[in-house]
């Protein structure tokens, strides 16, 4: 393909399918990843953009990819200053993919580029908004332990909550936005905010390489699921979350004191010098506390309401 | 051009239930003389509800508009998607499970026209297992007891609003029940009539014992919530107050003991000082808030200024 026909290709038509590639790190393959994807989806006979968000200084990179441009044509950088994470790389990609259909796939591609032409049909015959390549990793029956922790939290029925390879509809594309790590969880971001989705298993397990499961320390994915798990449930009532611990811990020190008051009055056991009082009214102090915090969420909650609606409309018929 | 009144229905798989009701509801508004829409929202069902809805006729009185929400958010939300995209002057809303009966709508309009802001349904011979009956008049109770206002039936979805008046207020998680508190503090007038109520015809019941909790739960929120934006001022110098007090308490009985006070008593002493501070930033905290979003928490302020008792000019 030459230079000419590939910018006048780009200028006669908006494409129809966007492919979105957050760049982490300096990626040397670039050039030959981009080759891959192409390739991978030519059969689709689409006109593709491919949005690079190269996330952070990597010069290296940066310039391959100018150089891919003048060449290729259909190809958008974006670039942060410095790194913003996953998530926002993913966000803003998003933001800026014009096409019908938004592919994400990562830098470092582990599985066959032919999948993902595969994932884009399975999208459009099956109806749903968000279709994720399930990766099935070497000697693993079922599902990883997060994937069994967000079933058992979230009732999620995915296999492989953190495919970084999905193929979603433009209208999720311009609705998601993402913080923190959320990009590890997108599918089920996206399906509190009403979306459909479902999983295509990757045919041959094996190809599926590092980018599962040994990426982050289990510490960090423990307090992912935590936040995620209030985000997703308790976001609009903050006080059915806090109220029940406040109100318990409270509880239980208001119990506590109130024996050993008891204790002194009728059994006449010496209080002023029993550390057991400091426990039971730490406890009330703490309960109290954390039923005003969530108080104080609520009010906010309350104040924001009618900007951050609780529902999405899917279509309206007059 | 805009009707005179919305009636809003949500719907969460209700496909047996959809035609029924469109009928009794075009029946019972077919002899009143005014125009009218119906908003069926389809709260993200499963079933055919949707597909039900579609065959319904579009045209006539009232005009049906359908929303379908993209998956299921629960009955307030799916109320107030349909409160949202209502254009009528007088807005009705009622359960889609053909429990509430459209025939008490005429009944509805006719308080409104009174003067009245909001009138509120009470199934005085409720066709429901004793199991939701009695859960329900205990969480009326105390929200009557709590708010300060006493509604006997929260839980009825047959309403009448003024517009302005029910698209001011926010309406999340399960607010619903305490839309009669929030309207009284808006210095709307309520009526409350005694409404028919029939036993489910077809489907399931969608509602639970769990609700007693989150009813007292949300009873904790709601009155904190409408104390403090009516005084905001006043929670502020109640915690300082309270600071002032334990702080001074603690210092008079730290003085006049005569012997050496126990340790425990004085850590005792020391967790109240530092929860009493604590309660005090939060104040001003809260404070913050209000001053940032005046315009929503105030707006029951801003609403009891209205003329609220004029009448309709129909």
């Amino acid at each position: 393909m030459t230079a000419e026909l590939g910018i006048a290709q780009m200028a006669a038509a908006a494409a129809e399918l966007s492919v979105v590639v957050p760049v982490l790190r300096e990626q040397p393959g670039i050039g030959e990843l981009h080759a891959r994807l192409l390739h991978g989806l030519a059969p689709l006979g689409r006109r593709i953009e491919v949005i690079y968000v190269v996330d952070g200084p990597w010069r290296a990179t940066l310039d391959a990819l100018k150089a891919l441009r003048r060449r290729e044509g259909a190809i958008e950088i974006l670039t942060f200053a410095r790194p913003m994470g996953e998530a926002a790389a993913l966000t803003v990609g998003l933001r800026h993919a014009s096409g019908a259909i938004v592919l994400t796939a990562p830098a470092e591609l582990e599985v066959d580029p032919a999948e993902l032409a595969r994932l884009v049909r399975a999208l459009e015959t099956r109806g749903v908004d968000i279709l994720t390549l399930a990766r099935r990793p070497p000697g693993q029956a079922g599902r990883g332990k997060l994937e069994r922790l967000l079933g058992l939290l979230l009732e999620s029925r995915l296999e492989d909550v953190r495919s970084p390879i999905r193929a979603m509809r433009a209208r999720v594309a311009a609705e998601l936005v993402l913080y923190g790590n959320q990009h590890r969880f997108l599918p089920l971001i996206a399906q509190a905010q009403g979306f459909t989705v479902e999983e295509l298993p990757a045919p041959a397990p094996g190809r599926a390489g590092p980018g599962l499961g040994g990426a982050s320390s289990w510490p960090s994915l423990v307090l992912d699921v935590v936040t995620l798990y209030f985000l997703l449930k308790f976001l609009k009532k903050p006080f059915r979350f806090f109220g029940g611990f406040g109100f318990l811990i409270l509880g239980c020190g208001a119990l506590a004191t109130a024996w050993l008051v008891f204790e002194r009055l009728a059994l006449g056991v010496p209080l002023g010098d029993r550390p057991a009082l400091i426990l039971s009214t730490l406890m009330v102090v703490l309960g109290i506390q954390i039923v005003a915090v969530g108080l104080i969420g609520e009010l906010v909650t309350f104040a924001w309401a009618r900007e951050a609606k609780d529902y999405k409309v899917d279509r309206i018929v007059e | 051009m805009n009707p005179d009144l919305s009636i809003i229905v949500p719907l969460y798989n209700e496909e047996d239930n959809v035609r029924p009701l469109f009928e009794a509801i075009a029946e019972a508004l077919a002899p009143l003389p005014l125009t009218a829409e119906l908003l069926l929202v389809d709260d993200g069902s499963q079933d055919a509800t949707f597909a039900r809805a579609l065959e319904l006729p579009r045209d006539g009185n009232p005009k049906l508009r359908l929303i379908k929400l993209r998956r299921n958010y629960g009955q307030t939300a799916a109320m107030a998607a349909g409160i949202e995209h209502a254009r009528g002057r007088i807005l009705v809303t009622m359960d889609g499970d053909l429990q509430n009966d459209p025939r008490d709508i005429p009944r509805f309009l006719a308080e409104i026209d009174k003067g009245y802001d909001l009138v509120v349904g009470w199934r005085k011979a409720r066709k429901d297992h004793w199991s939701r009956v009695l859960p329900s008049k205990v969480a009326n109770r105390l929200i009557g007891w709590i708010t300060g206002v006493p509604i006997k039936d929260n839980g009825c979805s047959l309403k009448a609003y003024r517009a302005e008046l029910i698209k001011e207020i926010p309406l999340y998680a399960e607010m619903h029940r305490f839309i009669p508190a929030m309207a009284s503090l808006a210095g709307a007038r309520i009526a409350e009539i005694e409404v028919r109520h029939h036993p489910r015809r077809f489907g399931r019941s969608k509602y639970g014992f769990s609700r007693i909790y989150k009813v007292l739960v949300d009873l904790v929120v709601i009155a904190t919530i409408l104390d403090f934006t009516r005084r905001p001022m006043r929670w502020l110098l109640g915690t300082g107050g309270l600071t002032a007090v334990v702080g001074g308490a603690a210092a008079a009985l730290y003085s006049s003991t005569r012997a050496e006070p126990g340790v425990a008593f004085q850590g005792v002493v020391m967790l109240s000082g530092a929860l009493a501070t604590f309660l005090l930033f939060l104040a001003f905290l809260s404070y913050l808030l209000h001053s940032v979003r005046a315009s929503r928490l105030d707006l029951f302020r801003r609403l009891a200024a209205r003329p609220a008792g004029a009448s309709p000019s129909s």
